[in-house]
């Protein structure tokens, strides 16, 4: 008892004093973070929301859980653009970003926050539950273990982006499919 | 071993894996490899934690599966503050930050926002309850009082089980346990797709329970079984409908005085009946979100052929989260509830004053978050004002201060008072606990006192009011979190006995003595809890916990108010710790060692120290093995002597299950 106890102490003043900070290995969030790039990759913005050879910025608001697995993004290269990563302290500075993503912190304020965001041309993705239900454009879900994402086509439709058919054969599901 | 050794051992092993931890990149991995990656740590849902001004711990399906836990109670043995006991096969007594009891009747149980706390006893009926844990989302557990938000009897914590959207369990499920008692549990789900309208599941669980044992390792009469069904609809547009309809026994065995019974022991056996509805519908209103929810509730409870309770619940509750003004985060709602208790006993050991009793309780809670400092100082503002026909008016309000230095740093100061409403059973039921001899001179040979617990004369109901202090530190780290949590609470008016006078006008040599319940005892606790959880390497993952508790409960005049009093002080051990490795090497394998240390408890519980293994296998998509083995090395052991309603010892001998989980 006492030994663990003590394995125990150890493993805490580790904690608290923070030096076991290591970059988390093959996290869920470094998925995540792969998956941002790969949407920002298949969905295709308006012209007039994303004009050729602008940066295309991929925003988060709130609580950023990639525990630096985001920054691997910055200066990557997606269909001839360069991606730039910006945290936002609120929702009314998302104007000029092209993917969203929406922490967990958010989950209380999600509803208002979908509302404030979608019609502008947004690309919406986020890991809480029930988000594509809820009215989001991407929903990262977590399931016996791998990272898989359903997609709302409804609104995406609504905020002008066209979604890559290999995308939508990927989705673990797709909600609000319209048959043209 | 020492502990020096070990630690030294450990940091050593730990250095050595960080330094081999050298990191892939799955950036540029294409999309169709990113779904068939296997995440080697799914991260807690500590995230969101990071703003709450209090403790507040999340389990989340992967802890709870990951646990080897089969029913609520045992997924919660591993959150700091909770303290678990077994007392038999299906019964736990679980208390948050002590108060720990059989009838428990301090922490507040809520599933998918119906409350599970039983007006007729106070407390939550576990044996009562079963869930289908495959489609449990999360248990949220919140230590300290949360009476400012969900109102009267959270008083030392709530915990909130939340199940799975049905669009989150679409496709067939089903499971087949079997345990080394010969307990056999099978569940099965169906989720369905409904176009235009939603997803909808429906489920059905059986279950009979592997017996605990004696002290002497014979089976226990403790058989328990019962079975479950129900259904959850989710619409597209924010609504849901969820019903549910169980039955449950559970029989256990009372050792009475041999004056009462001739064996010295009586079976008893408690059926529990049970049916509810609950809708819920979320909308935007004025720039905000707001949500009405609504349920019924039935239970038919018996005790053998003697008692029946039947309690009906009706209850009504809306909330409003208004958009952000300036600095405010305003929150607002208001709550209705119709109870009603029918309690039919024929036996003269356990009778009813008020067989029907009906009450009504009307509460409206507001909250307002204010930004102090903009992403670094926060004071939250709020109170539950409640009027219940069974007590007073009551203020459960609450300060919280939280200063986030770093994104990664909270610190918390917090004071909430919060009430228990007295039971009906309080108020009302005069029940035989026991029967003493009594001294030769002056009383004949072979007499004897039987012990009748009733409401004092004139008894004026009031609730047990709680004054709680808490000051708490989070950090979030990359690979993990850490947190620590201070608190003191102080309690008044705890419903507590007294002797009343012995009644002669009782025919000898059976005489009553009167023990008066009445609330007006103090008692405080002070504790603080600790936990952890960290990725070591990619496929290690290491979470402990430990809580420190004393409890102090003030003298009386009175001996048998004051021997509650130390009764209740004895009632929760006064440390507890806990520790889970999680290993994931791959290939669908897991292996999860769980060591757990429960400190001494009054009424006779020594200290006791458990080892639980888990293995689990995932063979592809459709198919989940998992093996468990509980209480390794020790032949069994007691976690729990009964504080109130005696019954006998139950002690939990090693088990072992396996379960087969298959998904179409």
């Amino acid at each position: 008892m006492k030994a663990l106890l003590g394995a125990f102490v150890v493993v805490l003043l580790g904690l608290a004093c923070g030096r076991f900070v290591v970059a988390s290995p093959a996290g869920e969030y470094q998925i995540k973070a792969a998956y941002l790039l790969n949407f920002a990759r298949y969905i295709e913005w308006p012209a007039a929301r994303l004009p050729p050879a602008q940066a295309l910025r991929v925003c988060v608001l709130g609580r950023d859980p990639f525990g630096g697995a985001l920054s691997a993004l910055e200066g990557r290269q997606v269909n001839g653009r360069e991606v730039r990563v910006r945290q936002l302290e609120g929702a009314d500075q998302a104007g000029d970003c092209h993917v969203v993503f929406i922490a967990e912190s958010e989950e209380r304020r999600l509803a208002a926050m979908l509302r404030a965001l979608s019609g502008r041309g947004l690309l919406l993705v986020s890991d809480i539950d029930g988000f594509v239900e809820a009215g989001g454009g991407i929903g990262l879900v977590t399931e016996e273990g791998r990272v898989r994402f359903d997609i709302n086509q409804a609104s995406l439709q609504r905020d002008g982006l066209r979604a890559s058919a290999q995308l939508l054969r990927l989705a673990r599901s797709v909600h609000g499919a319209r048959v043209p | 071993m020492g502990a020096h050794r070990t630690g030294l051992f450990l940091a050593v092993l730990l250095g050595a894996q960080l330094a081999r931890a050298g990191e892939a990149s799955f950036i540029d991995l294409p999309l169709e490899d990113l779904g068939k990656l296997e995440v080697a740590a799914v991260s807690r849902k500590a995230q969101k934690l990071a703003d709450t001004p209090a403790a507040v711990t999340v389990l989340s399906a992967e802890d709870i599966r990951r646990s080897g836990a089969r029913s609520i109670p045992e997924a919660l043995r591993e959150v700091p503050g909770v303290n678990v006991a077994q007392i038999g096969t299906s019964r736990w007594a679980v208390g948050v930050r002590g108060a720990q009891g059989r009838f428990a009747n301090k922490l507040l149980v809520q599933v998918d926002g119906r409350s599970i706390y039983n007006p007729l006893f106070s407390g939550v009926f576990w044996e009562a309850q079963d869930i289908m844990i495959e489609d449990v989302e999360r248990i949220e557990v919140v230590r300290g009082p949360g009476a400012s938000l969900w109102g009267a009897n959270a008083v030392n914590g709530v915990i909130n089980v939340v199940t799975r959207k049905a669009s989150a369990t679409r496709g067939g499920l089903a499971s087949v346990s079997a345990d080394s008692q010969g307990g056999v549990t099978t569940a099965v789900r169906q989720g369905v797709g409904l176009e235009g309208v939603g997803a909808m599941r429906v489920f059905a669980k059986g279950r009979d329970l592997g017996r605990s044992e004696t002290a002497d390792g014979d089976r226990a009469s403790d058989k328990a079984g019962g079975w479950l069904a129900g259904f959850r609809l989710d619409g597209e547009g924010g609504w849901m409908v969820q019903g549910n309809a169980y039955r449950h026994t559970s029989k256990e065995l009372l050792p009475v005085s041999i004056a009462l019974a001739p064996n010295g022991s009586f079976p008893v056996s408690f059926v529990f009946e049970g049916s509810n509805l609950l809708a819920r519908r979320q909308w935007a209103m004025a720039g905000g979100d707001a949500t009405l929810q609504a349920y019924v509730d039935h239970t038919d409870a018996w005790l053998n052929a003697q008692g029946n309770g039947k309690t009906d619940i009706v209850d009504v509750d809306f909330q409003h989260t208004l958009a952000p003004m300036g600095r405010h985060d305003l929150m607002w709602g208001l709550g209705a509830r119709y109870g009603r208790v029918d309690f039919d006993s024929n036996s003269p050991a356990f009778t009813f004053q008020d067989q029907l009793v009906e009450y009504r309780i009307a509460s409206a809670f507001v909250q307002d978050e204010i930004s102090l400092v903009p992403q670094s100082l926060m004071l939250t503002l709020g109170s539950r004002f409640e009027h219940s026909t069974l007590a007073d008016f009551e203020t459960q309000p609450t300060v919280r201060l939280m200063w986030t230095p770093t994104k990664d740093d909270s610190l918390w100061l917090n004071w909430s008072r919060a009430a228990r409403t007295p039971s009906i059973g309080e108020i009302n039921a005069n029940v035989v606990l026991g029967a003493q001899p009594l001294p030769q001179p002056p009383f004949p040979q072979g007499s004897f006192a039987v012990l009748r617990s009733l409401p004092a004369p004139g008894l004026r109901p009031r609730a047990e009011r709680v004054d709680a202090l808490e000051l708490g530190y989070r950090r979030t780290l990359p690979n993990g979190s850490f947190e620590a949590v201070l608190f003191h609470h102080d309690y008044r008016r705890l419903i507590s006995p007294t002797a009343g006078p012995l009644d002669y006008l009782s025919s000898a040599p059976l005489l009553v003595q009167p023990v008066f319940r009445s609330y007006f005892s103090n008692a405080r606790t002070t504790g603080l809890e600790l936990a952890a959880d960290m990725a070591i390497t990619a496929t290690l993952r290491v979470q402990g916990s430990y809580t420190v508790l004393d409890t102090q409960a003030r003298h009386y005049a009175d001996p048998v108010a004051d021997a509650s009093g130390m009764a209740l002080a004895a009632a929760a051990p006064h440390h507890w710790a806990s520790l889970h490795g999680l290993w994931s090497p791959g290939g669908g394998h897991e292996l999860d060692l769980m060591l757990r240390r429960v400190g001494a408890v009054g009424g006779g519980v020594p200290a006791y120290t458990s080892v639980d293994v888990r293995y689990g296998w995932h063979l592809g998509r459709a198919f989940d093995l998992a093996v468990v083995g509980q209480n390794l090395f020790d032949n069994r052991h007691l976690e729990y002597a009964s504080d109130f309603f005696v019954s006998q010892l139950s002690y939990q001998p090693r088990r072992a299950y396996i379960q087969g989980l298959w998904r179409f």
